[in-house]
């Protein structure tokens, strides 16, 4: 144990290790507080729907040599995001089938774009990364630190505003509206931060991987706490912590970061349900 | 508050009904009555403003905005596995009246006396989904006070209850209708606890018909016996 | 009460799990402060031994994969910074062919933890009278560089500049 402490004491002298800790921390504590109100609204394949959609709009920023692909991403991403929620009340075009459309659509095009442009060396190696998150989030530029705090921060910020409104939004939105609350504001500033959210966590755990760490601790705890506002600080605890020891992790045993992360999730989860289930 | 329609049509892109009129003051206790597909839920959404009419309007007070309805929707339809206190859902209805980012003090404690005046404040810490279709109801029907005190709209307030609960429900809302004057529409299937609460009765299936309580039943009367 | 009880459970347990790291060797070197490069420099080693033959200024060979992998695209980043710098690298020996000249490119690589991206240096050996492949360990054989950092333009007719050890040797 004390060989591990050492090691880590050491590591954490590297800049980009705490960059790392701090972003990923934050990041995952702005997509545990999403998480509570998208996978309550049934709006967890949303989620991963755009962040496929982010790794198509990624592949464009690559193939077009864009200097720093984050700003891009986000707008292409919210720009998506809006389209299918509101296209998404269509009858023709159903939400579910819409984002799977979208979502596909992507991932393929992205794919495709990047074999045939890129001049990358090794693209199933970018692809690999940008899907899985293996070390991204270790090697951040200053620019994608700061976009990253300063988006988290923000979000952070719209949410304790909105607390309330976004809790009548996922508990009856029919009476919200008929209270007079403009539901269609809401929903459009839930699909803003949900992109803005996933293009961030994509630096974190990958696009594939981005659904996990938005579900995982809102179902966590959802299984321990009773009112709406423990859940909320309960998610947004075990989120950090698991993002901070899978990052940790991952680092002192040379594994990938972001599905490090993503079995940090799962495990408390797992830890979660036998505790839950011993109770009764 | 006065609340008319005004050769209203309603439905979503086609009319499911047309020309409706009819007028309530302060204090009426409107059941709406008719068959499934007749357009009930529809209409309580126009007035609500969940929905826009397709022709014709809505006046409340005289004025094209209201400011705030009470609404009790059809409890299986609200979120059953959502995590949250029952006092959280209730104060959630204060939200028509919120303008800061928390919940004042007074709105705390106006929550507080409704919850008591339906005999659900010791529910307040309890988690929302582990509570009884009825229990559930006063909740929810607790949440609706809290917005307005004037104009209550209830969807099938008994769907899904025991008797017991039935009679509870429909205990409550004959009170908020005698005791504190209370316009209610009520939207049920049950004719005949209709005919016991309500004043006037619109019946959707065709012909549409506004009555008072007294020419409804007289109506009806007419219509058995011209079927004998 | 429970809530607090299953926080500190995950706390625990979490914080019990550092998997044994394989790569993780004491061989720590010496290291100097140079000064155009801060951070690189300042980092002080995990144990002082005696070093082989040249004073190390970043020893990737006491990282884990995943630190390998960050620490080596951050120097190809912000190449300016480790200009100049002494590196130990252990990897794989890859050979890569020049199709102008005929020439061979050699470099020490390490994959990353999902082994579908592969991270390193190219290096050029200090001893010119080398020649491959009987100077050279086996292709793919694991191997030990030490080597001086320097940024070259290796594709003039781009500007593209990358970076390489030179003067370097195995260990």
């Amino acid at each position: 144990m004390g060989v591990i402490w050492d090691k880590l004491l050491y590591y954490l002298q590297y800049p980009f290790v705490i960059y790392a800790l701090i972003v990923g921390v934050l990041i995952s504590l702005v997509a545990s507080l999403l998480g509570v109100t998208l996978v309550i609204k049934k709006y967890s394949l949303l989620g991963d729907g755009l962040s496929h959609v982010a790794f198509g709009a990624m592949a464009i920023a690559a193939i077009l040599h864009f200097s720093d692909e984050l700003p891009f991403t986000i707008v292409v991403t919210i720009i998506s995001a809006i389209f299918i929620l509101k296209k998404g009340n269509n009858a023709q075009l159903s939400g579910d089938a819409l984002v799977a459309m979208f979502s596909v659509g992507s991932l393929a095009l992205g794919y495709l774009g990047l074999s045939l442009f890129s001049t990358s060396s090794n693209i199933s190696g970018d692809v690999c990364t940008t899907l899985f998150g293996s070390t991204s989030i270790l090697t951040l530029t200053l620019t994608d630190v700061v976009i990253s705090v300063v988006c988290s921060l923000l979000i952070i910020l719209i949410y304790l505003i909105n607390y309330h409104q976004f809790f009548a939004l996922s508990f009856d939105d029919e009476h919200a509206k008929a209270s007079g609350m403009n539901t269609d504001r809401y929903n459009l500033i839930l699909a803003v931060i949900t992109a803005v959210v996933i293009v961030l966590a994509m630096n974190l755990v990958g696009s594939l991987l981005i659904s996990a760490l938005i579900v995982f601790p809102a179902l966590s705890a959802m299984r321990v706490c009773t009112s709406f506002r423990s859940v909320t600080i309960a998610a947004s605890l075990l989120s950090m912590l698991c993002a901070f020891s899978g990052i940790v992790i991952s680092i002192l045993a040379g594994t990938p970061v972001g599905p490090t992360i993503v079995a940090a999730d799962m495990f408390v989860y797992v830890l979660v349900c036998l505790w839950n289930g011993g109770k009764r | 508050m006065n609340l008319e329609c005004i050769d209203l049509s309603i439905g979503y892109r086609q009319p499911i009904a047309e020309n409706i009129n009819f007028t309530l003051a302060q204090g009426d206790f409107l059941c709406v009555l008719g068959a499934n597909g007749t357009g009930k839920t529809t209409l309580i959404k126009t007035i609500l403003g969940i929905m826009r009419p397709l022709a014709g309007e809505v006046l409340y007070d005289g004025q094209k905005e209201h400011c705030r309805i009470a609404y009790l929707p059809q409890h299986l339809n609200v979120q059953q596995e959502f995590p949250a206190t029952v006092g959280e859902v209730v104060l959630s209805g204060m939200m028509v009246h919120h303008h800061g980012f928390f919940y004042g003090q007074k709105a705390k404690k106006k929550a507080d006396d409704i919850m008591r005046s339906l005999n659900i404040r010791d529910l307040k810490k309890r988690s929302y989904k582990q509570l009884s279709g009825g229990q559930r109801q006063r909740v929810l029907l607790a949440r609706a006070l809290c917005a307005d005190n004037e104009l209550l709209v209830v969807d099938e307030p008994v769907n899904g209850l025991d008797a017991q609960a039935k009679e509870q429900m429909y205990a409550m809302l004959a009170k908020l209708h005698q005791e504190e004057n209370m316009t209610i529409i009520m939207i049920s299937h049950d004719v005949q606890q209709a005919i016991r609460y309500a004043t006037h009765i619109l019946d959707m299936q065709a012909p549409m018909m506004f009555l008072s309580k007294e020419h409804y039943i007289k109506n009806k009367q007419m219509e058995i016996s011209s079927w004998a | 009460m429970r809530k607090i009880g299953v926080f500190l459970l995950i706390c625990l347990l979490l914080s019990g799990c550092g998997a044994n790291d394989g790569e993780y060797a004491a061989s720590g070197a010496v290291v100097f402060k140079i000064d155009q490069s801060p951070q690189p420099a300042e980092i002080k080693p995990q144990q002082e031994q005696n070093v082989a033959s040249k004073e190390v200024d970043i020893d990737l060979t006491t990282l884990s994969s995943t630190m390998i992998f960050a620490q080596v695209s951050q120097i190809m980043e912000d190449q300016s910074s480790y200009a100049g710098q002494t590196i130990r690298m252990k990897g794989n020996l890859v050979v890569t062919n020049n199709p102008q000249d005929q020439s061979y490119f050699f470099n020490v690589v390490v994959m990353d933890a999902m082994a579908c991206c592969a991270q390193g240096f190219e290096f050029v050996l200090a001893d010119k009278e080398a020649v491959y492949p009987d100077d050279y360990p086996e292709l793919n054989a694991e191997v030990t560089v030490v080597g001086e950092f320097e940024i070259y333009d290796s594709l003039p007719q781009y500007g593209i500049f990358n970076g390489r050890l030179i003067n370097a040797y195995f260990e």
